[in-house]
């Protein structure tokens, strides 16, 4: 039986960990192999690197932060963040990622992700979304869209994405639980895994964006802060009748 | 013990993440460049990623494909992995009327996934328990109750592959995916010095780096 995966995610800018609240207030979180050596080692199922900035100067910072983490690493490794063009993808896969997260590139041209899909595979193409009260936004959410949130994770699968993953920027560093109705709404209208991203803070919040029919579940600040631990979750989702890795 | 790996790339693979798995297990890696490369390495990991078709087309345009074929089945160490265990086969559903290398005489089919995604992506369990008792390798007991991480939209279905064990000498492992346990398709192949995997060791943690030990200090042939 597949596990639900359990995701960390490092929100990098030169280098370091940052997290924000709401996409803002970024503070600094920490050394990135440092952490992706210790979530690994707590079993996380895979690891997100999301650099945040992804300015040129900071994509050669990402570029030497990816190949890194990768000699520590040997969980699945997304990386994304300004990922603008097919050579943005080699780049990252050939510096030691194993998918690559497409997001506002691929809203303004969205055969973007066509193109990735028919190089790299299905399995090697993450589109992001980051949703606001059901629309989409892009440039790291700072500006909205005319998308639907389902309507654009549908045509992203239809062109090739492999997994969809899903921020709830209303949620997003809030610690106030997933949003389970938009999840439940993605994950219905789409055939590929949908990670569930934005607002964990409490052990049910997993599970309840499990029920809401996540097949993974991201988190932040929550394992960076130390408030839960990746085990501490897996006990709880094993106990409550969901299959995880041990 | 060879320590020296031979990585072939496709141009499209995660070869970096394969790379740096082997350098974590005490390998000297290099990256063939010849058919010759392919035919002497002492040990040779295959990461896939891709398409069927496009596999075997780089392979074919770069005039590898014989050599390949020949490596594996006279035993050398191999590791083929994902898109790498499925040109093992006759073809695949991915792309018609595309040729396999035919090592294995099957056709890799898209997964019956029920109502679960494709592709599958994330941590499936090793399970030589559900295979047909014919088909049931006690080899391969070690590794039953590891996960290891899988990302496929195809796959090679396991029924219908007892002469594989019983007559070419290959040792199975299989995965379930759905609810259908009776369903199980294959996920891992041996065979002397080959190694073929549906999942991703080189991705797959402590679990997948004992697996790429072992074929390390396996025999080859």
């Amino acid at each position: 039986m597949l596990t639900r995966r359990i995701i960390p995610c490092l929100d990098v800018k030169n280098g370091r960990i940052v997290k924000g609240v709401q996409f803002k207030d970024l503070r600094d979180a920490g050394d990135p192999v440092a952490a992706a050596k210790l979530y690994q080692d707590q079993g996380a199922d895979e690891l997100v690197i999301l650099d945040i900035t992804a300015t040129v100067e900071n994509r050669m910072a990402t570029l030497s932060l990816v190949h890194d983490v990768r000699q520590v690493l040997s969980i699945p490794l997304t990386v994304g963040g300004g990922v603008r063009s097919l050579a943005d993808v080699q780049a990252l896969l050939n510096v030691g990622a194993d998918k690559v997260s497409l997001n506002s590139a691929a809203l303004a041209q969205p055969d973007l992700i066509s193109q990735v899909a028919k190089a790299y595979g299905r399995q090697c193409t993450v589109v992001a979304i980051d949703a606001k009260d059901g629309k989409v936004f892009t440039r790291a959410g700072h500006d909205a869209t005319a998308w639907d949130v389902t309507a654009w994770a549908k045509q992203a699968e239809q062109l090739g994405a492999g997994e969809i993953l899903l921020t709830s920027m209303n949620r997003d560093g809030q610690q106030s639980g997933y949003d389970t109705d938009l999840l439940r709404a993605v994950s219905g209208s789409v055939a590929i895994p949908v990670i569930a991203s934005g607002g964990a803070g409490q052990l049910p919040d997993f599970l309840a964006a499990l029920q809401a029919g996540a097949s993974a579940v991201l988190a932040a600040s929550l394992f960076h802060d130390g408030i839960l631990s990746i085990p501490d979750v897996k006990t709880y989702l094993s106990q409550a009748g969901q299959e995880v890795r041990p | 013990m060879s320590r020296d790996v031979c990585i072939l790339s496709s141009g499209v693979a995660n070869i970096a993440s394969m790379a740096a798995c082997l350098k974590r297990l005490g390998c000297t890696v290099s990256y063939a460049e010849t058919a010759q490369d392919i035919a002497d390495a002492p040990a040779l990991a295959v990461p896939g990623v891709g398409t069927f078709g496009v596999a075997m087309q780089t392979l074919t345009d770069r005039g590898w494909t014989d050599a390949l074929r020949a490596r594996i089945l006279s035993g050398q160490k191999t590791l083929m992995i994902c898109l790498g265990m499925q040109i093992l086969c006759a073809g695949s559903d991915e792309s018609p009327g595309v040729a396999g290398l035919g090592v294995i005489d099957a056709t890799v089919k898209k997964l019956n996934a029920q109502k679960l995604p494709v592709p599958q992506m994330g941590w499936n369990l090793l399970s030589p328990a559900r295979l047909p008792p014919a088909l049931s390798s006690p080899a391969l007991s070690l590794h039953e109750g590891d996960y290891v991480y899988f990302a496929n939209s195809y796959a090679l279905p396991a029924v219908g592959l007892e002469s594989l064990q019983a007559d070419d000498g290959w040792q199975l492992s299989t995965f379930a995916y759905g609810d259908d346990a009776a369903y199980p398709y294959v996920a891992m192949l041996r065979r002397q010095g080959v190694m073929a995997c549906q999942f991703h060791p080189e991705l797959s943690g402590k679990a997948g780096e004992g697996l790429i030990q072992q074929w390390l200090e396996g025999a080859s042939c």
